[in-house]
């Protein structure tokens, strides 16, 4: 089963891609920052990772710099920001695919499911 | 009349080496404003020479000088004969200056050549007896109104340089409308510095009569003083506008980047409204069953985050209805103490800070109990918006000598730095930027204006430890409201 880890400082949007992704198909680990990220990252490796970039603790860059660092087999990353300049940001860290606050759910499973589709699972 | 005429004149404007006998090698200038009025001028200077046997060399424009030579005919004058003498030469300015200016400058050789090739040829016109030569030229005219106030004056120094090999008599003249500015004082006088004799344009010497010229002078001294007031009062009016322009594009930016923080600010709760209603409707139209954790899920969250929206639009009306100067409050007689612990124990229950109360039991005040409990909130709300999650909130009420209240609320968060803590209470104003946290910039704006409304005052203080301390200070009896918007309005004026 494709392992997603959701990185978002929102409980909300938090259970709500955990709920949409699970109906998916797909294993869901939750982190509030890219410090808790990094821990479950550690235990859990996941295949796909939805980042949020502006968190407290640890933010997006920081964690897509540490992760990348840590890591030869790296999963792909979508950045979902609410930031207006949400592609440069996508850009800044080199993620796969990028979508802006607020989206559509059936655009982020689809996102997710393309993602999915081109890279293999790296458990 | 003796009083123009006698010692009240200034020293003889002549450069010391080049005037040796200046009634014969006089060089003056002449102002003018009308054309008519130079021409006038022109035709008598030298139509009276050319009258009295003597040679009359013009170096003027194409224009000044067929104009010139109308008049001279109408004066009964045979120009044509005169020309064909060598009495009369008549030279183009533009056509004259090019043959001797060089990078700019006019080239003392080259004039000389020139120029002195042409009164040469004048003087030997009207050889013998006591002929002189009387010379028209406003080819530094030209240059000035090119902006070659330097040229300009060495050709004049040239043309008096002149005088020591020719004899002659020289008129030069400008048009006023050359020196239409107050800076143009200075180099007006350069002018004057290399002439012995200044005609004023006409306006003063058309006056036939000393006293009407004396009167002339008054109005025109008047005159000066009046324009000196005036420019001060537009460079007053000009620094002001300056000013107030400046204000309006500060408006005009923070209220660009509200615009910006505010569309942020309704990102969140629009996302998880609309993505709740969008996972519900997938499992309504797959058929799923719904478990009761995710439906009770979706309803907390658009139950929180209307009420968001909902505090948001407030928010905005308040600032809306603050700039229309509409804001109102309904103060009645309230206990304090208690509006403070309802207002902490709604904080408690969803906050990671612990707020402590310290004040008194009971303390009566008249306040309108609404429009407090918001202030007490926002100033709450902030400092743990902006402390770590174990610090801890105090708020702390008095009553002070004079029926004085006091309320303060303070934190050991990131604190204030110096330089925000005026512009904390403005509009839109957000002391750590707009990445930091979330907000609209809108709730200290609002609770100012709420507790001046009320006669009160808010600011803030450094405690002694890191953070921040709001302190809402209450007084007895309603001070004039709106007299900060009033002291605004008299600044902009």
């Amino acid at each position: 089963m494709t392992r997603v880890l959701l990185v978002d400082d929102d409980p909300d949007i938090r259970n709500l891609i955990a709920y949409a992704l699970s109906d998916e198909g797909y294993q869901v680990d939750e982190a509030a920052d890219g410090l808790a990220a990094l821990e479950i990252a550690d235990r859990r490796r996941p295949d796909i990772i939805i980042l949020d970039m502006k968190m407290p603790r640890m933010d997006g860059w920081q964690f897509a710099r540490l992760y990348r660092e840590r890591y030869d087999q790296q999963a792909p990353i979508i950045v979902v920001t609410a930031a207006y300049d949400v592609a440069d940001r996508a850009a800044d860290i080199n993620s796969e695919s990028y979508l802006s606050k607020p989206f559509d759910l059936a655009t982020l499973i689809e996102r997710v499911a393309a993602v999915a589709m081109k890279y293999p699972r790296i458990q | 009349m003796n009083v123009i005429t006698g010692t009240s004149y200034p020293a003889p404007l002549l450069p010391a080496a080049n005037w040796d006998n200046p009634d014969s090698n006089s060089h003056t200038v002449q102002f003018y404003r009308d054309d008519a009025f130079l021409l006038d001028d022109l035709s008598r200077f030298i139509g009276s020479a050319l009258g009295a046997g003597d040679a009359g060399v013009v170096i003027a424009t194409k224009e000044h000088r067929e104009n010139l030579a109308e008049r001279l005919g109408s004066r009964g004058l045979d120009v044509a004969m005169a020309v064909a003498r060598g009495r009369y030469i008549s030279l183009d300015a533009a056509d004259t200056l090019s043959r001797f200016m060089v990078d700019g400058r006019p080239d003392a050789q080259r004039f000389n050549v020139v120029v002195g090739g042409v009164l040469t040829r004048a003087e030997a016109a009207v050889k013998g007896g006591n002929a002189g030569v009387a010379a028209f030229g406003e080819m530094v005219a030209l240059l000035w109104a090119e902006g070659q106030l330097d040229a300009a004056i060495q050709l004049e120094q040239l043309w008096n340089d002149l005088a020591r090999m020719h004899v002659f008599e020289l008129h030069c003249a400008y048009p006023m409308s050359l020196f239409g500015h107050s800076g143009d004082s200075a180099p007006i006088e350069r002018i004057f510095a290399v002439h012995s004799h200044v005609i004023p344009a006409e306006s003063y010497t058309e006056l036939t009569t000393e006293q009407e010229r004396l009167r002339a002078i008054t109005l025109l001294q008047q005159k000066a003083e009046a324009l000196e007031t005036e420019i001060e009062a537009r460079k007053k009016a000009q620094r002001s506008l300056t000013r107030r322009n400046r204000q309006l594009h500060d408006a005009v930016v923070a209220r660009d980047q509200f615009l910006s923080v505010a569309a942020h600010e309704l990102k969140t709760p629009i996302t998880s409204l609309r993505g709740f209603a969008q996972l519900l409707l997938r499992n309504i139209e797959r058929k799923q069953e719904i478990p009761e954790e995710r439906l009770a899920s979706a309803f907390k969250v658009i139950e929180e985050q209307t009420g968001k929206l909902n505090h948001l639009i407030l928010r905005l009306l308040d600032s809306a209805q603050i700039e229309a100067g509409k804001l109102q409050i309904e103060p009645v007689r309230v206990d304090l103490p208690q509006l403070v612990r309802s207002v902490l124990a709604q904080q408690q229950a969803c906050a990671c800070n612990r707020v402590v109360f310290d004040g008194p039991e009971h303390l009566e005040a008249t306040v309108d109990p609404v429009r407090f409990e918001q202030v007490i909130t926002n100033l709450v709300d902030n400092a743990i918006k902006f402390s770590p999650e174990e610090t801890i909130v105090k708020v702390a009420l008095e009553q002070k000598a004079g029926g004085i209240v006091r309320l303060s609320v303070t934190d050991y968060g990131i604190g204030v730095p110096p330089d925000q803590r005026e512009a904390i209470f403005d509009r839109f104003h957000q002391a750590h930027g707009v990445r930091h946290l979330s907000g609209m910039g809108l709730g200290l704006y609002i609770s100012r204006e709420i507790i001046e409304l009320h006669g009160g005052s808010i600011r803030i203080e450094e405690p002694e430890h890191p953070g921040s301390r709001f302190v809402v200070t209450l007084t007895k009896a309603r001070r004039q409201r709106r007299a900060r918007i009033t002291a605004d309005r008299e600044n902009m004026a």
